[in-house]
């Protein structure tokens, strides 16, 4: 589709005006408003969806009254009929007079017709756009075009300030649990907590020694975390011990507390043969939170001990204060670093949101992503046009001396049966979704591409695709050279870092071809001005030599050097034609180029028409009387004044006048009226000539057109004449049209706006 | 018998008006430029002068403004040579007082005609 210039910058602005609000709130107000503006509509509404499974609710208005737009939310799902999001079709409502909300909004604000713009996101419809016009009809169809634009740019603004709310609110509330955890049981302070609850519990019982061991989340193994009373030979012995063959490992997989009275003749303590540290009897609690054993706590006696289902409970108890201390500090740790994430997140997402240069927004993305995940390097690739090869944009860790080595990877290739094709990122792209794989080398997947992955030296890659609403745009790569695993929560963040990417990608990456069409579209007005000089030159050039020809020829003609004989007046009479052929076709040349290029200016003043035409047919008398062809005038009195450019006035007429002798058989009549119809003049050249016929008719006053006939072919003309003149009558706010029948004459009439009471 | 200053830098022009102007009976000056015409001026008082617009080193606009800006000459009849392509320049011309134009080619017998009428002459 082609956008005029002033839209274009206008859709340039509304760009920057989307990206320059991150306030849902206030973008659709913009949205509505820019809406309205640039279909040169009348009022306009925007409904949403908050939730995919919402239905659409009023967001905005612009000119529409607020009883309108809660009647048009209130009753939508009867007059909305279903839109399709995939296809993008707006539907155009010429027709207004309905039952149904829609109908009696526009009987009570005066509005004929509509057209219903769907704004889609990932390929389901989010909002919907009606924009009113009260001029009856169908609106034009640059104005629904540009309305899809603006939908389409809507649609990427909507999902980024959404995208940022949701950023915005989770930092929010992870910066209330941060600070909550923090007060409760700071991280330093764990290891002292552990170790004060040790300690009680020995006090507690009057036993020496014992420790607390926590399950590792990962590895799920043992790990002494407090202890006392134990030597280095009993500690290294546990440590040797980390899984579920132990008392403590006993505890975690049974969830339950145990009193060992004497070690040596308990099953669960046999083990303990040879264990250098002198313990009779022991007490062992699971630390459970939720239903989650995360820990054992054991204290132990060197003298025969006797201990109660009390003494169980209440060490059961000091248990659950260590596994609230412990939960804590986890809680803590996890909130510092999701909250680093999600301000991570929430600065990225800003920052994209406020840029629309594409290479520097490439940069920023890929060169945040990989530090923010550690990746050795990373490269983001954009699909071409055709969407068969991925081009590199942006690169983060990659030297240049390597992408020398590695230059046939900058472009690659989606083809399955190469090996690029079998690529993580054309793998990512095809299927739509993040690729992760923690070890290349054991990735069946990736036979193929392993030989590459060893020659760039990495292990472990992440690819997610990058998609702002329905189709991919490319893919960002994240490789490390350790095998890596993302946890969940990683990847979750880099796919919601990659969404909010790709938004900002596709606006900055449409705010360029608009810009580049911008700037083509002033490189050929450039060189229409550079053609209008040139013409403006030449012709100028042309007419200089031509005033004296002309001139000489004319003294001579009229017998102010001495008399000619016959032959030399007839020559010289065919010198004159010929010139004044010339001088038609530069007036002509340079009148069209001038109309063209809209240079061409009327100098309008109050005339009389009637004595503009007088002329006009007096000064073509010898034309007339040459072939015998009568002119008769028909000019009715008492008419008002137009305003006119003289000259070019004469122009008009006498283009008509000379058309009509030039197509006009020897003997015929022409005949020109003048009258007024309403608060026009109508002047008409009626002649009995050839006449046009009617596939001819609608071409006639195209440029360089000419009827496709023996006589027009035969006559002298340029096929810029009625071109002109067409363009001339239209500058003076008149109308010019022909009426012709193929062999029966034809009647050319114009109109041209009078001056009232002139 | 009228005197008559014809200034256009074509000199084949110039002779063309010449020729034609001295037939009708007229005495005839020439310049090649505005500033020979202006000089002239300073000697001459011409009944009526024939000035081309489109001209180098100094235009006939400017000319004309030299033209009217002194006494002497301040009221003689002038007719202006244009091209169309100069057609801006006529607001200002009229006024400067232009009493005609003539369009660039033209017709010596017109421009006889129109050079009549301003000194007020039977056709």
């Amino acid at each position: 589709m082609t956008i005029p210039r002033k839209e274009l910058s206008r859709l340039h602005e509304i760009s920057e005006l989307f990206s320059a609000s991150s306030e849902l709130t206030e973008l659709v107000d913009k949205i509505a408003g820019a809406g309205t503006a640039i279909a040169n509509a009348d009022a306009c509404w925007l409904a949403l969806k908050v939730d995919p499974n919402d239905p659409l609710e009023h967001a905005a208005t612009c000119n529409l009254a607020t009883k309108s737009a809660r009647m048009l939310s209130d009753d939508i799902a009867a007059w909305l009929p279903e839109m399709t999001p995939d296809t993008d079709h707006p539907l155009i409502l010429t027709d207004l007079k309905r039952k149904d909300a829609l109908g009696k909004v526009a009987a009570a604000e005066g509005y004929s017709s509509a057209v219903l713009v769907p704004i889609t996101y990932n390929k389901s419809l989010t909002g919907i756009f009606v924009v009113f016009w009260k001029e009856a009809g169908e609106p034009p169809v640059e104005a629904v075009e540009l309305l899809l634009l603006v939908a389409h740019l809507a649609s990427g603004a909507i999902a980024n300030a959404r995208l940022i709310a949701q950023a915005r609110h989770r930092s929010a509330a992870l910066d209330v649990i941060f600070n909550v955890t923090q007060t409760i049981g700071a991280s330093p302070r764990i290891q002292q907590a552990l170790n004060v609850i040790l300690d009680e519990a020995n006090r507690l019982f009057g036993t020496t020694q014992g420790n607390i061991r926590l399950v590792d989340p990962k590895s799920k193994l043992l790990e002494i975390r407090a202890h006392k009373g134990l030597s280095r030979i009993t500690l290294k012995y546990m440590q040797d011990r980390p899984g579920k063959k132990s008392l403590s490992g006993w505890v975690v997989k049974n969830g339950k507390p145990v009193i060992i009275r004497d070690v040596k003749t308990d099953p669960l303590t046999a083990h303990f043969h040879g264990n250098p540290d002198p313990v009779s009897s022991m007490m062992s609690v699971p630390l459970v939170v939720g239903s989650k054993t995360i820990g054992v706590l054991t204290i132990g006696s060197h003298e025969h001990r006797e201990f109660s289902q009390e003494d169980l409970s209440l060490l059961l108890s000091l248990g659950s204060q260590a596994a609230i201390v412990i939960e804590n500090a986890r809680l803590y740790e996890q909130a510092k670093s999701r909250l680093a994430e999600q301000k991570a997140l929430y600065g990225i997402a800003e920052h994209l949101s406020s840029t629309l240069d594409v290479p520097t927004l490439l940069k920023f993305v890929i060169n945040h992503l990989s530090a923010f995940f550690h990746a050795n390097f990373g490269t983001l690739r954009l699909l071409d046009e055709g969407g068969a090869t991925l081009m590199t944009g942006a690169m983060y860790g990659i030297t240049d001396e390597y992408i020398r080595h590695a230059n046939e990877n900058l472009e690659m290739s989606l083809d399955p049966s190469t090996a690029q094709g079998q690529s993580p990122a054309a793998a990512c792209l095809r299927e739509g979704r993040l690729v992760a794989i923690s070890n290349i080398a054991k990735d069946r997947r990736f036979a193929e591409w392993r030989k590459i992955a060893k020659m760039q030296s990495f292990t472990s890659v992440v690819c997610v695709p990058l998609v702002p609403s329905n189709e991919p745009l490319g893919v960002i790569s994240l490789y490390f050279q350790d095998a890596r695993k993302l946890a969940p929560e990683e990847l979750e963040l880099l796919q919601t870092a990659a969404r909010a990417s790709a938004i900002a990608l596709q606006r900055a990456m449409l705010d360029e071809r608009l810009l580049k069409e911008e700037v083509s579209r002033r490189a050929l007005e450039e060189v229409s001005h550079l053609k209008t000089e040139f013409v403006s030159l030449v012709s100028h050039e042309l007419r200089t030599p031509l005033t004296s020809i002309q001139g000489y020829i004319r003294l001579i003609l009229a017998g102010h050097t001495g008399g000619l004989d016959p032959v030399q007046q007839d020559f010289l009479n065919a010198v004159n034609r010929n010139t004044d052929r010339l001088v038609a076709l530069v007036d002509d040349l340079l009148d069209i180029s001038r109309i063209e290029s809209g240079r061409l200016e009327l100098l309008l003043e109050p005339l009389d028409i009637t004595e503009t035409i007088v002329n006009e047919i007096e000064a073509h008398r010898s034309q007339f009387e040459g072939k015998g062809i009568g002119v008769t005038t028909d000019i009715q009195t008492g008419l008002p004044r137009v305003k006119a450019d003289s000259h070019r006035l004469g122009q008009i007429i006498a283009n008509l006048v000379s058309n009509a002798i030039k197509y006009s058989g020897e003997g015929t009549s022409v005949k020109v009226t003048v009258g007024q119809i309403g608060q026009n003049v109508l002047v008409k050249v009626i002649d009995s000539g050839i006449g046009i016929a009617p596939e001819e008719r609608n071409r006639l006053f195209e440029r360089f057109y000419r009827g496709d006939n023996d006589l027009v072919r035969a006559t002298y003309g340029t096929g810029l004449g009625l071109a002109i003149t067409h363009h001339l009558v239209d500058m003076h706010g008149g109308k010019i049209w022909v009426e012709s029948e193929k062999g029966h004459g034809s009647t050319f009439s114009f109109s041209i706006p009078a001056i009232p009471n002139g | 018998m009228p005197k008559i200053l014809v200034v256009d830098d074509e000199p084949d022009v110039v002779k063309l008006v010449e020729f034609r102007m001295q037939k009708e009976g007229f005495e005839v000056l020439t310049a090649g430029d505005g500033r020979t015409g202006l000089g002239i001026l300073e000697t001459e008082k011409p009944d009526l002068i024939i000035l081309d617009i489109m001209m180098p080193l100094m235009d006939g606009m400017e000319v004309l403004r030299q033209i009217r800006a002194h006494r002497a000459s301040a009221r003689v009849p002038v007719i202006m040579l244009t091209a169309k392509t100069a057609s801006v320049t006529v607001d200002e011309a009229r006024q400067l007082w232009v009493s005609d134009y003539v369009m660039k080619p033209f017709d010596p017998e017109k421009l006889v005609a129109k050079v009549k009428k301003a000194l007020k002459l039977p056709a």
